[in-house]
């Protein structure tokens, strides 16, 4: 079975990172436990069981697992090599609790008292679990900073989101979803996030991302042959209904697709999708 | 070849391995599928007793969809009552769709599944807490069940921080029942799945079990609805389509890269290569036969394509009155849609014995979920059944990527061991699997040698 115990050199080399003997992650005021601990995409299984299905669907890579400990607390903390930010992304904004506040750590973390934190990092997603005694607000925050500094890469949000406009946009509401997007088989390789339309009410604004199997061209004669079709200011916008949430619409954009979502009626599936057109 | 089933049927192990193994054999199943579906607005049309549980489940049940919420409102309302999750799908993301859903449905009408992977730290109060955080998600006064996710032995049914927890939990009204999933050992330090699910039916502490079951895999699971049924356990079943595998086809002047660095290293192995070359336009040769026998038959019954492949296999298993759920992971509204009209069907008793012909024939073609029989007899080591579950994605649930970047995982790149080795494998397999041929199938997919 594929569980690799990587030698501290080569993680070191891995993280770009000047670690201590038997740990793959220099954390300051944290002490590491046992040697690394490295799965892959067979051996993920082992790890998380049927948790790693969803990991898998957003291109994991590997992951370097290892204890640490200060004090009376000892963690386990979880580098998620996902391959790229888009996918790392992903998985942590499926993960995140919802209800928590994310701090400006690395792209984005959170930290949930007494168990867990996350964090977010270029391609790298951090799962930070309580082995032994509580993580408080105060520790979580600590920790997850001193480890977004240990890690390479870029802080900032995947560039795939600069599709999205930014006006109105709620705040980290943004999100990046492989299949099935709002449950329609047709909708995969998204980004999309909420927004709020002049009466407060949230929509939802999608962005189909061309991949190296279907270009925009092909996408939209696969909408166009089973979606319907109306026109806005001589444009095509092809729309459907999703059950429970209202309609749902795309029109093109710049060498691409452009859509939105949880419309009421036709006029203001219109309305909102002029409004991004217009941007 | 020495496995224990040497049936002889009309159809070689060969062909069916080329033709698409399984694959190729379910699709003679007469009557599959499309007459069933010409209902325009598809419910549930049939409920079954779960086990001791008393609950009236339905025949279709829903677990580990995609990501949006209302998809499991959509299943509510078209008569699906029964939905599985764990803490483990998306660090609690899917129970908290489950939650977000439930706000829509009247909560005495569903039955709701969690499980908990147990860990060695854990102890009463962790597992209180663990449960705790998925009841807080799932947004609910009270979880229907608690399952021990994936027990991997016997061992782990006696753990008393589990017990002790559920004893408690039931005795404040926040969980009903308690069960056991399995499908087949991750390891070779794990038991097979029939050994813990009937450990488990026959404890008297579980109420439901979760089984690896379909109709080219119902050795194991039968063994557990056996034990089930005698206990008046519950029943439901997960990854109910059978797995397949395909090869390239040969041009001897022109090889695949495949077939070319096949033939290559069974030369420098010492065998001719005009040899080595029949070997495998016979094998292609069986395979095409295979195919020209069953096409009239597929067609007839309209069973044209993998997706009439897994709702033959989902029609298999309700028509199994002993199976009281089948568990399906829908990832949107329209695969709900296609699936739903498949309730309260059964098949008639000639396809049954049709399917059961061809499940017989296609017996030591099939590499089996939950099985790892054969661990042991490779001398490289290869995981056998682990590579034949990344085909199984790559074919049966449209997986591609996944499959192969999973099977990339294992570290062979473009070679595979068995190309080269005299394949002591022979034998290991008690169905009768040609271990080195499905492997190398295995490989030429998951590489797209």
């Amino acid at each position: 079975m594929i569980k690799r115990v990587f030698q501290v050199t080569v993680l070191a080399a891995l993280l770009s990172c000047q670690a201590a003997p038997q740990a793959f992650l220099t954390i300051t005021g944290w002490s590491p436990e046992g040697e690394p601990t490295t799965y892959d995409t067979a051996g993920l299984w082992e790890l998380i069981n049927g948790g790693a299905d969803v990991f898998l669907s957003y291109g994991f890579e590997n992951v370097t697992v290892q204890k640490f400990s200060a004090g009376d607390v000892t963690v386990s903390i979880a580098v998620y090599d996902m391959g790229r930010p888009l996918n790392a992304f992903g998985i942590y904004r499926t993960e995140a609790p919802a209800d928590e506040t994310a701090l400006p750590v690395g792209t984005e973390a959170v930290v949930s008292p007494p168990y867990q934190c996350l964090l977010l990092k270029d391609r790298y997603y951090v799962k930070v679990e309580a082995y032994e005694g509580d993580i408080d607000q105060a520790t979580g925050e600590s920790l997850v900073a001193a480890i977004a500094d240990a890690l390479p890469g870029e802080a900032g949000l995947p560039l795939e989101f600069t599709a999205l406009p930014a006006d109105r946009m709620v705040a980290g509401s943004s999100q990046y979803t492989r299949e099935a997007l709002f449950g329609l088989a047709e909708l995969n390789e998204s980004v999309h996030a909420a927004y709020t339309d002049d009466a407060g009410a949230e929509y939802q604004v999608f962005v189909l991302l061309q991949t190296d199997e279907v270009t925009a061209d092909e996408l939209w004669q696969k909408l166009a042959s089973r979606w319907q079709k109306i026109d806005l200011d001589g444009e095509p916008v092809l729309y459907r209904e999703v059950p429970y949430s209202g309609l749902v619409g795309v029109i093109r954009s710049k060498g691409g697709i452009i859509g939105v979502a949880n419309a009421a009626d036709e006029e203001q599936l219109l309305d909102r999708l002029g409004r991004i057109a217009a941007r | 070849m020495k496995g224990k089933t040497s049936t002889k049927t009309s159809v070689s192990r060969r062909q069916f391995l080329l033709a698409g193994g399984a694959a190729a054999a379910a699709s003679g199943l007469p009557g599959i599928a499309r007459a069933d579906e010409e209902q325009e607005k598809p419910k549930i049309k049939s409920y079954r007793t779960l086990g001791r549980t008393g609950f009236e489940v339905s025949d279709i049940s829903i677990g580990g969809a995609g990501k949006e919420a209302n998809l499991y409102r959509y299943a509510y309302d078209h008569g699906i009552n029964y939905f599985d999750t764990a803490e483990s799908y998306g660090n609690g993301s899917n129970e908290r769709m489950i939650g977000e859903a439930l706000q829509h449905m009247d909560r005495k009408k569903v039955f709701i599944t969690t499980k908990l992977e147990l860990k060695d730290e854990d102890t009463q109060q962790t597992i209180l807490d663990r449960f705790g955080k998925c009841q807080e998600r799932l947004r609910t006064d009270y979880v229907d069940a608690l399952y021990i996710h994936s027990a991997p032995t016997v061992g782990i049914l006696d753990n008393a921080a589990f017990h002790g927890a559920v004893k408690l939990l039931k005795a404040d009204g926040r969980l009903r029942f308690a069960g056991v999933s399995n499908h087949g050992p991750r390891t070779e330090d794990e038991e097979s799945m029939d050994k813990v699910l009937v450990a488990a039916a026959e404890d008297g502490r579980f109420d439901l079990m979760l089984i690896a079951y379909s109709f080219m895999n119902r050795d194991k699971g039968d063994k557990v609805l056996a034990a089930c049924k005698k206990n008046n356990v519950g029943t439901t079943a997960m990854k109910t389509a059978p797995g397949s595998v395909k090869m390239d086809p040969l041009d001897p002047d022109n090889p695949s890269e495949r077939w070319a660095k096949y033939i290559d290293r069974q030369v420098k192995a010492g065998n001719k290569r005009e040899e080595v070359i029949k070997e495998i336009q016979d094998y292609i040769a069986d395979s095409e036969k295979t195919f020209a026998e069953a096409k009239p038959f597929m067609e007839k019954h309209g069973v044209t394509d993998r997706e009439d492949l897994r709702k033959a296999a989902v029609k298999w298993v309700l028509s199994n009155p002993e199976m009281q759920t089948t568990c399906i992971g829908f990832r949107d509204f329209d695969t709900i849609d296609r699936f739903l009209p498949l309730s309260g069907t059964k098949m008639a008793r000639a396809q049954a014995l049709a399917l059961d012909h061809f499940r017989v024939a296609a017996s030591s073609l099939y590499c089996r979920h939950a099985c790892t029989d054969c661990s042991g007899a490779c001398p490289q080591a290869v995981p056998v059944s682990t590579a034949m579950r990344y085909a199984y994605y790559f074919t049966e649930q449209a997986r591609e990527k996944h499959a192969m970047s999973k099977y990339r995982g294992l570290g062979y790149g473009d070679v595979l061991p068995c190309d080269s080795c005299s394949g002591p494998c022979a034998g290991a397999c008690p169905y009768g699997v040609n271990i080195k041929a499905n492997l190398l199938a295995a490989h030429g997919l998951l590489t797209l040698a």
